[in-house]
């Protein structure tokens, strides 16, 4: 990948939770990066530690018990427009670590460079406040526009993701939207200060099937109109299929196989991703076939198994699984998995694309 | 193929306030509107549609946990609506119900032997050692470890519970069992293990389902017969594996639409049929038809007149008037 075409890197994030039973590994030496002008999907079961990794982002990870204990999260500098806290050179040249940076500087890069959508709607907007109030404040907050031109700027975003009147809807309060139209202010809000970097946590969770399709349908009209990486997290790699051009697979704190959208799901690379894909039915199926579940149920992060934390679901574990943690491999272009199965001595599995 | 429930006719209304916090105007809430169906021995029917469509009430009301406003529920010749409370306990027995949320079905300060044990208890089935050894066959039987008998559900991740669950509605070994929603609060690995085991039941114990479900591939997967609702009304009904080549109704084109296939090639390219806006209300709906608000096929006639469910040749019924 191009070096100039980076607009964040996480490198080795590691985020801990100190809780009186123990300590949780939510995140452990994650490393990812997002192209500028990129989808990029995360998936993963609850637990994965997918939203976690983003909060950690964002620096709103409760602490304590949270605690983020090591990495850095590279965004690209000029973005940012902190050129006095930008590495000078080596491969991070011209980007500013994001947990380096005072309580007071991430306030001017949360909703101004990173923004959120959040899985529930109905939770994060405040019942107390009009629509308007609440589009508005980030702009005005970070200095983009005055009160007025901020409502100007509010009621055209408010158009652009399909609310009817919204002039008038300015003037509501959240629970006269219904949770759809909510998703949609939700959108509009992240995108008002037009951020670098628009992270949505499971954007269409709490919402029905079709509503569902509204709001997928509006990310993708957006994701051409405007020019900001989305980070879609999700749980279901369908959602991810139609959006995303590279697809994060997570599991117990880390990533288990990274790849561009079409290389996932024709030729995945973990027994976890395949499994995923083969417990899930299919709508376009013809015959009714079994499902083929995965087995048991995730780790418990308290205390994670040694070794590969999928060995003790894998159809296919070795004895070195069970011993010691594979490394990410590279196995194809931009395609990397974290599985001994790709070693050269690993015995061939059937459906399974070997590369070592 | 004998007939084991029969629903004619059904309505349940709610009353609900529409005076605001202080005035007092009540007004009705058509949960469920004239909905009539039948489900055959041995048979699973997946009941779909949105949030407030009425599937869950459909659900309450065959088991008996609301009392239908009017119509008939038939269950192997009996009409359940005009039985008394004591025959009704002893049908229900053999009508029982897995529930959504394993973390708020099971209570919290018993043991799983007690959850699963108390319906026979509760029917005086036995002797204490007699049904201690059935709750832990039954356990066996949904994939828990039998010795786990005095733990609580807190010790439970959500898959198990739904387990213990199933385990307590498998406890009178029942005939007929809806299924509200049992995997849409579980992780993507972990529904197909329940699904899985829903089928195993079934085979072994001739079990009959009602399948309540807004995962269309899900549902798709697992029933026989799909029926849609919209609004408290029944749109479509068909085969399941019928509905998805041939649905005639606008709705039911729209919902498979909707669903999300699991391929970049194939998602990537797919021309939506997205629906505008949300459901309109239920204590007010459309004149005629209910669905002709966001019908992208809509005529002056749908407002006018509402659509009969008519039967299109075996067994494929639609209520629309433009569905040919």
């Amino acid at each position: 990948m191009d070096e100039n075409n980076v607009l964040m890197r996480i490198q080795g994030l590691t985020t801990n939770f100190h809780t009186y039973a123990g300590v949780v590994h939510a995140v452990d030496d994650m490393t990812l990066t997002i192209p500028k002008d990129s989808v990029v999907g995360i998936v993963g079961e609850s637990g994965s530690g997918k939203s976690v990794t983003m909060m950690s982002v964002m620096r709103l990870i409760p602490s304590p018990p949270g605690r983020i204990e090591g990495g850095h999260v590279w965004f690209d500098g000029t973005a940012l427009r902190m050129p006095d806290r930008m590495e000078k050179d080596g491969p991070n040249k011209g980007m500013v670590d994001l947990l380096s940076l005072s309580a007071e500087a991430m306030m001017k890069v949360r909703g101004r460079h990173i923004a959120m959508i959040f899985q529930d709607p109905m939770v994060s907007l405040n019942p107390v406040l009009t629509i308007g109030l609440q589009m508005t404040e980030s702009m005005v907050v970070h200095g983009l526009a005055t009160n007025k031109e901020a409502w100007k700027r509010a009621v055209d975003m408010l158009a652009l993701v399909g609310i009817p009147n919204p002039e008038e809807r300015m003037r509501d309060y959240p629970h006269q939207y219904s949770g759809g139209m909510r998703q949609r202010v939700m959108i509009a809000m992240a995108l008002s200060c037009n951020p670098e970097l628009v992270i949505a946590d499971e954007p269409t969770t709490s919402l029905d099937v079709t509503v569902q399709a509204q709001i997928l349908e509006l990310m993708k009209e957006l994701k051409v109109k405007l020019k900001s990486s989305i980070i879609i997290i999700s749980h279901d790699l369908s959602i991810v299929a139609g959006m995303a051009d590279k697809v994060v697979v997570m599991y117990a704190g880390r990533v288990l196989e990274e790849a561009n959208v079409y290389d996932l799901y024709e030729k995945p690379g973990h027994p976890y991703t395949m499994g995923l894909m083969k417990s899930v039915p299919r709508l376009d199926a013809e015959d009714r076939e079994r499902l083929v579940p995965i087995e048991g149920s995730p780790p418990d992060l308290l205390a994670p198994p040694i070794g590969c934390k999928f060995a003790p679901r894998c159809k296919y574990a070795m004895n070195i699984c069970r011993e010691q943690e594979p490394q990410l491999v590279t196995v194809g272009e931009g395609h990397r998995a974290r599985c001994f199965l790709h070693h050269p001595t690993a015995p061939a599995v059937p459906g399974f694309v070997k590369v070592g | 193929m004998d007939t084991i429930l029969k629903v004619e006719h059904l309505k349940k209304y709610f009353a609900v306030n529409v005076g605001g916090p202080f005035a007092r105007h009540m007004a009705s809430l058509k949960a469920v509107d004239d909905v009539s169906f039948e489900v055959g021995r041995g048979e699973t029917v997946g009941l779909v549609g949105e949030t407030g469509c009425g599937k869950t009430t459909v659900g309450r009301t065959i088991v008996g946990l609301y009392a239908p406003t009017a119509g008939t529920i038939t269950y192997c010749d009996e009409n359940l609506c005009a039985l008394t409370r004591e025959a009704m306990r002893k049908v229900r027995s053999k009508l029982q119900m897995i529930f959504q949320d394993p973390y708020a079905s099971l209570n919290p300060r018993m043991t799983v032997g007690n959850i699963v044990e108390e319906p026979m208890d509760i029917f005086s089935i036995g002797t204490m050692a007699e049904r201690r050894e059935r709750v832990q066959e039954l356990l066996r039987t949904v994939g828990l470890n039998p010795e786990h008998i005095n733990r609580f559900p807190h010790e439970f991740s959500g898959g198990q519970r739904q387990r213990i669950g199933i385990a307590r509605a498998l406890a009178m070994n029942p005939e007929f069992i809806v299924a509200d929603e049992p995997i849409s609060a579980l992780d993507v690995s972990i529904q197909a293990q329940i699904v899985n085991m829903l089928e195993d039941l079934q085979q072994n114990l001739g079990l009959t389902y009602l399948f309540i479900a807004h995962d269309l591939a899900m549902v798709k997967h697992i029933s026989d017969r799909v029926i849609v609702l919209y609004l408290g009304k029944i749109v479509e009904v068909d085969e399941s594996k019928d509905i998805y080549k041939h649905p005639l109704h606008p709705y039911t084109k729209a919902l498979l639409s909707a669903v999300p296939i699991p391929d970049p090639r194939i998602e990537m390219q797919r021309q939506r049929i997205v629906l505008k806006g949300d459901l309109p209300s239920p204590v007010n709906p459309p004149s005629g038809c209910h669905f002709r608000t966001r019908c992208p096929i809509a005529q002056p006639i749908c407002a006018e007149q509402e659509p009969e469910l008519r039967d299109m040749g075996s067994g494929h019924m639609v209520s629309c008037h433009f569905a040919s």
